[in-house]
């Protein structure tokens, strides 16, 4: 049997403690999705497609879909245009020669950088006794720094990468890492020119949902009931093994990341669907995925008003001066299946003192869901709901080969279902600098230990965001735990890009 | 004339004889890429009002920028404004002289108009890319020019007289003279940015 137990993962133990929203800001760092470098590819403002960076209006949306591409874009509206790799005539020779590509003047490179200053708050109880953890004014300089790339590469082709750089405090010390969060190829309209079909290779951010985009939000918290949810636990306990998607992508829920091929397209231009198939669970003791099957997913979505998903009514749409306004739904539907099958999670339960080693398996889980975005004037709702079911297989200690599954336990094995579901709303305060958002999630996930509903929470965030310039801003953001009010966070925060 | 200008002017009179003649010359601004966009013009005629054209002056907008950049008017005329681009536009100013438009946003192939009544500078921008930005410049005479990049321009058939003429540029500083026309007329002007 080839067997795994993975390596804890940092975004995993941040979900294991529930409110440590802090920590699932900095650690679990989601792409900076701004990129400059289309500013000055097009020598166009941020505003052209972002709301407020990095969260896009459906403009930035359809660019983004098509591959980083104007909606029906012409020569001249690429004011730094690429540099050919090959004459266009030489696509008639073609297979005689290779087809013309092109590559961007300057290599199309962004940074992007957070600051936060953070006061927080989150208790613990450990044998009936409450311990709470406080945290003032630590300024967290930077909490996010990102190098972004991304851009064309001739006809039909894209790509977008990046590289992040992430600080933690780690018992005492100050921990750096710089990782490659995303890098994709894309492989944009490549059968008969049609937005039907596209293809994307890579680690990337999968086309899984529509309603929202976690890489590109407004807040600085993460929607962590949708990422940061893991049946993989249980109340009380630590997780002393197991990563999650990606080696990270936050618990078994949805992969916020992924390693894999993500297929998507646009029908009838308002029908978006995708399908793909990602590693899963990962990473194993040598290999990028922890065991040889594959996570699947497919999804289906349809959007009504405002600017079609493939941005083919641009020329069209009258829209409105005010670009974040649209007045459009869409709905969609998405299903995701996991195949953990020998992956192995360790848990650690404190019985009366005495410390007891059972390992979890999940062989075969599904997250069926859906989202929904309308947009109405000033005001832009969203949200989505995710049911999981969950095969936990229980095992106990090894009493031969300690540290190792032994025992198959039938009582407490069993299909587990959880449900979570957030609703945001976004909204433009009068003037379009000044953005708020008002988000509730929930999560209830009743992994029985005693029958409690462990990760059974609610939350509440509110933010307010000020674009000191176009690709400057600020940040003031609270986070509250609605059943303990001693758990909450508190954020000021500045940004930049360039 | 603002104190930071420096200029020097340069009167030929060519044809004595003759009834109107074109004003010609070039504005140099220092401190600029180019010298493109300055509008030279004859100002108020005290006594004489000038009809607006009966057709509407077009301004478009292509590839995310307008164009012209700068389009000078008489009083009175109708701008059209057209979107030639794949995707839409909106037009607003929020100069007061031109009523503070906001024309709404519309898509490709389709323009929208405002006419210009008043005398006035109009900064054009468009709320869905920030970056565009054009003048409409709304003149009390027809006897005007805007500039070429290398600082060019021709007023064409000014009648002989004596008049004010003036420059406008969105980085120079305004520059006025008084000028006498009597046929073929040059005229030079150095204008150092704002």
């Amino acid at each position: 049997m080839s067997r795994t137990i993975g390596s804890l993962s940092r975004c995993s133990m941040a979900g294991a403690a529930l409110f440590s929203l802090a920590a699932l800001a900095i650690l679990c760092a989601t792409p900076a999705n701004a990129i400059p470098a289309f500013a000055r590819k097009y020598e166009t403002s941020c505003q052209t497609c972002h709301v407020a960076y990095p969260k896009l209006n459906t403009f930035g949306q359809a660019f983004r879909l098509l591959g980083y591409r104007m909606p029906g874009e012409t020569e001249g509206q690429v004011k730094r245009p690429d540099v050919a790799l090959g004459a266009a005539s030489y696509k008639r020779v073609w297979p005689d020669a290779v087809w013309p590509g092109a590559i961007p003047q300057n290599l199309p490179l962004s940074l992007v950088a957070n600051f936060q200053v953070q006061n927080s708050s989150q208790i613990e109880i450990e044998d009936g006794e409450v311990h709470r953890d406080t945290v003032n004014n630590d300024m967290i300089f930077p909490s996010e720094v990102a190098l972004v790339v991304a851009g064309t590469a001739g006809e039909h082709v894209s790509y977008f990468g990046e590289i992040g750089f992430e600080q933690s405090v780690e018992a005492g010390m100050i921990e750096q890492e710089v990782g490659v969060e995303h890098i994709d190829i894309r492989f944009i309209r490549p059968i008969r020119n049609s937005m039907a079909f596209n293809v994307k290779i890579g680690s990337f951010q999968p086309e899984l949902v529509s309603g929202f985009d976690h890489a590109r939000r407004l807040t600085v918290a993460n929607y962590d009931s949708m990422f940061g949810v893991s049946p993989i636990q249980s109340g009380g306990t630590e997780i002393v093994g197991g990563g999650g998607h990606h080696g990270g992508g936050g618990g078994i829920s949805l992969p916020a990341v992924g390693r894999g091929i993500d297929l998507y397209g646009v029908v009838s231009h308002r029908f978006t669907w995708a399908a793909g198939i990602l590693n899963g669970i990962g990473p194993g003791d040598a290999t990028f995925d922890a065991n040889s099957g594959k996570d699947t997913y497919v999804k289906g979505a349809y959007k009504w008003g405002g600017l079609a998903p493939d941005g083919s009514n641009a020329a069209v749409y009258a829209g409105s001066p005010k670009n974040w306004r649209e007045k459009s739904v869409q709905v969609g539907v998405f299903y995701y299946r996991g195949d953990g099958k020998d992956i192995f999670f360790r848990e650690e339960h404190d019985e009366l003192g005495v410390i007891e080693v059972i390992f979890v398996e999940d062989p075969d889980y599904t997250r069926t869901g859906l989202d929904f975005n309308w947009y109405f004037k000033d005001l832009n709702i969203f949200g989505a709901y995710v049911s999981g079911d969950d095969d936990l297989r229980i095992y106990a200690d090894s009493v031969t080969e300690p540290g190792e599954p032994g025992v198959f336990d039938p009582d407490e094995s069993g299909t587990y279902t959880y449900k979570s579901w957030f609703v945001e709303a976004d909204m433009v305060l009068g003037m379009p600098w000044l953005h708020g958002a008002v988000r509730y999630e929930t999560v209830d996930l009743p992994r029985a230990e005693d029958g409690l509903k462990v990760q059974a929470y609610e939350r509440a965030t509110l933010s307010m965001t000020a674009l000191v310039r176009a690709n400057v801003k600020g940040v003031m953001e609270y986070t509250e735990d609605l059943n303990e009010s001693r758990n909450y966070q508190f954020w000021l925060g500045a940004g930049i890009a360039f | 004339m603002r104190k930071s200008a420096t200029f020097t002017l340069i009167l030929v009179l060519a044809v004595p004889v003759a009834l109107a003649g074109n004003i010609q010359g070039k504005v140099i601004s220092s401190g600029l890429r180019h010298n493109a966009d300055a509008v030279v013009y004859v100002d108020e005629i005290p006594g004489k009002t000038f009809p607006p054209p009966a057709e509407a002056v077009v301004m478009d907008q292509v590839d995310m920028s307008f164009v012209p950049h700068v389009l000078p008017v008489i009083a009175g005329t109708k701008v059209e404004f057209l979107n030639s681009d794949s995707f839409m536009h909106n037009v607003f100013t929020p100069d007061k002289c031109a009523g503070k438009f906001n024309l709404g946003s519309w898509p490709q192939g389709q323009k929208r108009d405002f006419t210009f009544e008043k005398t006035c500078v109009a900064v054009l921008l468009c709320n869905v890319h920030p970056e565009m930005e054009a003048f409409v410049v709304a003149l009390p005479t027809p006897y005007f020019a805007v500039t070429d990049r290398d600082g060019g321009f021709t007023i064409a058939d000014v009648p002989d007289g004596d008049y004010t003429i003036r420059v406008w540029h969105p980085k120079l500083p305004e520059w006025s003279q008084s000028l006498s026309v009597s046929g073929p007329t040059s005229l030079e002007v150095t204008l150092k940015a704002k």
